[in-house]
């Protein structure tokens, strides 16, 4: 009797250790993290460069040149639906899956994302910078814009296409400024964010 | 006996030191890529030029625009109650504070989604949860509040309805008339979709 | 990895099923402690068996070490656990009524299921009064709810309060109760244990 709760006892032990020794060889650190901080970003995504457009994409592609890849990020549906040549389909959802990362890690050439809009593939760019891929691009116009074969105006040449103003606004909005005013007095109180909130509800 | 207990004790002494000396994590209040990545899934995160005109004629107090044009762009015309933060110092600090006011729906825009977008993703990396972006942005809007376009006779009656609306903003907007809307939508409430990291809030 | 359901690795609508397998076993652990036996649990308050003190010392040790063990390997991400609000003057009135209530009735609600469920009768008592309590504070709610509700603390954590770290703290704990298991049995010799 004896014995056995001894056994019991150095059973549990060692079951403890090789949980505290397994935890120690086989931490769960993140797969990915960012390399890029956010501010670091912010300068990219000013800088404007990394942005392909459609037009010089397609002379590539004529020109048979292998020195980019692209990557579609619509849902395999749209892929199948139409897709530009030689395009791999890796689906926004599945953008962090292990298999996908080491592909896209293992390119050697510019990656060259597109979605169905330039704004669909300018989040996807940003979460691949951040996490340090360096020769990413995002083609401009995205595949809607691809399809209709359209060239893109010279003067948005580098930068977004959807970013520029196409109307006059002020046109559209005379006799504004009367509504404005109220407005922002409403609009005052702007609570910082308080770094510890002494209050809870409960309920949760 | 005797021994069984000196091993356990042993071993939980032992544990208690590790406890002690192990290094702390640092509090964690950045999103995670895998994260971002379900942020980036989320279309909840658009707002629509409808949505956004809706919460400015209803005066909803939770509203906070922040055009993240250029300050000039923002000079010559922005929309009613809405603070400029350029995209470059959207990473400042006391900016960064402006954005985290929680009682408030943060919505960016620009003239198009990029500039917004990438406010959002930078933002949002950073753990504020309670961000939006208007899709579309300026050009948008002048498309659809302020020339709405006329839909076929075939659309079903919310089409008409939405049309209605449309122009009794648009005349809103204009500030011909400071009634309110013949059809007003019920505002619509925004909830937050990113989970409340409850500790990080102090007690829920 | 974990938390399983707020991480969304589970669907929250897992709550109650998994609420439920682990009241279960809570409940069984709690028989096979010898919980279900007043006398075992009032113990502690005369002298004569401390096992109430052992159980729960040894499952905050273990809980409070293993966390942070996880938390270190990356198992467990301990910003998104739920702390519970302190409430002072409450957690105080609180605090008294179930320890009258413990001692009296010999039971503390979870005990008092669990004995309840092998049949003892005054434990049916203690959970029917339980119930008749519950009612009651619900219908009277509004005169106490400024009370209930006065001097949110937010969710503070011992060490914060104490000012030392999560880990030192820990330490501490277990080794009061590495202590407290050696110290206990004295005076469990000397007091005269009854017959049950």
């Amino acid at each position: 009797m004896k014995k056995i709760q001894l056994n019991a006892n150095h059973w549990a032990g060692i079951l403890l250790l090789l949980l505290v020794i397994s935890g120690f060889i086989f931490p769960n650190k993140p797969a990915d993290y960012y390399k890029l901080s956010a501010k670091e970003m912010l300068r990219i995504a000013l800088a404007k460069e990394d942005v392909v457009t459609p037009d010089s994409i397609r002379s590539m592609i004529e020109k048979g040149e292998d020195s980019f890849t692209l990557v579609d990020l619509r849902t395999p549906m749209d892929y199948v639906n139409g897709h530009i040549d030689d395009a791999v389909n890796i689906p926004l959802p599945d953008l962090l899956e292990k298999g996908n990362q080491k592909f896209l890690k293992n390119q050697g050439k510019t990656i060259v994302l597109y979605a169905d809009d330039e704004v669909k593939g300018c989040a996807p760019w940003m979460l691949l910078k951040q996490l340090g891929y360096k020769n990413v691009k995002v083609m401009l116009g995205g595949y809607n814009y691809y399809i209709t074969g359209k060239k893109m105006p010279k003067e948005i040449a580098g930068k977004c296409y959807d970013e520029q103003p196409r109307y006059n606004y002020v046109s559209y909005f005379k006799g504004n400024n009367s509504i404005t005013q109220p407005k922002k007095t409403l609009l005052k109180p702007v609570v910082p964010r308080r770094k510890k909130k002494p209050t809870a509800s409960g309920g949760c | 006996m005797q021994k069984g207990t000196i091993f356990l004790t042993l071993v939980a002494i032992g544990i208690a030191f590790l406890v002690w000396l192990l290094p702390e994590r640092p509090e964690k209040t950045e999103l995670s890529p895998k994260e971002l990545l379900l942020a980036i899934k989320d279309e909840t995160r658009f707002l629509s030029t409808d949505e956004v005109a809706t919460m400015i004629i209803g005066q909803d107090p939770s509203l906070q625009l922040i055009d993240v044009r250029e300050p000039d762009e923002y000079k010559k015309f922005h929309l009613p109650g809405a603070i400029n933060i350029p995209l470059e110092k959207i990473l400042d600090e006391q900016n960064l504070e402006l954005v985290g006011a929680e009682e408030q729906q943060h919505v960016f825009y620009s003239n198009g989604t990029i500039r917004a977008n990438q406010a959002w993703v930078l933002t949002r990396r950073l753990g504020y949860g309670n961000t939006y972006i208007m899709k579309g942005g300026l050009n948008r809007w002048v498309e659809t509040i302020m020339i709405p376009p006329v839909p076929p006779s075939s659309a079903p009656s919310e089409a008409f309805d939405q049309y209605d609306f449309r122009l009794s903003a648009c005349r809103y907007f204009q500030g011909g008339k400071a009634t309110a809307p013949v059809k007003k939508q019920t505002p619509v409430k925004v909830v937050p979709r990113r989970k409340k990291k409850v500790t990080a809030s102090g007690g829920c | 990895m974990g938390p399983l359901i707020p991480q969304g690795i589970i669907g929250t609508e897992w709550n109650f099923v998994i609420a439920l397998i682990l009241g279960m076993a809570f409940g069984f652990l709690l028989e096979a402690a010898g919980f279900s036996s007043s006398r075992k649990l009032v113990g502690l308050f005369y002298g004569y068996d401390f096992v109430v003190l052992r159980v729960f010392f040894t499952a905050g040790a273990t809980a409070a070490a293993g966390i942070i063990l996880f938390d270190y390997f990356g198992w467990i991400d301990v910003s998104m656990l739920y702390v519970q609000p302190t409430y002072w003057g409450a957690a105080i009135v609180g605090g008294v009524i179930m320890g009258l209530g413990f001692v009296t009735g010999g039971f503390c609600p979870g005990t008092s299921i669990a004995a309840a469920s092998i049949g003892k009768l005054d434990a049916l008592m203690l959970v029917f009064g339980l119930f008749v309590g519950a009612f009651i504070y619900g219908e009277t709610y509004p005169l106490l709810k400024d009370f209930v509700n006065s001097g949110n603390q937010g969710g503070i954590k011992v060490y914060d309060s104490l000012g030392m770290s999560r880990g030192f703290f820990t330490f501490l704990l277990i080794l009061v109760a590495v202590g407290m298991f050696y110290a206990v049995p004295l005076i469990e010799k000397r007091v005269k244990k009854p017959e049950y």
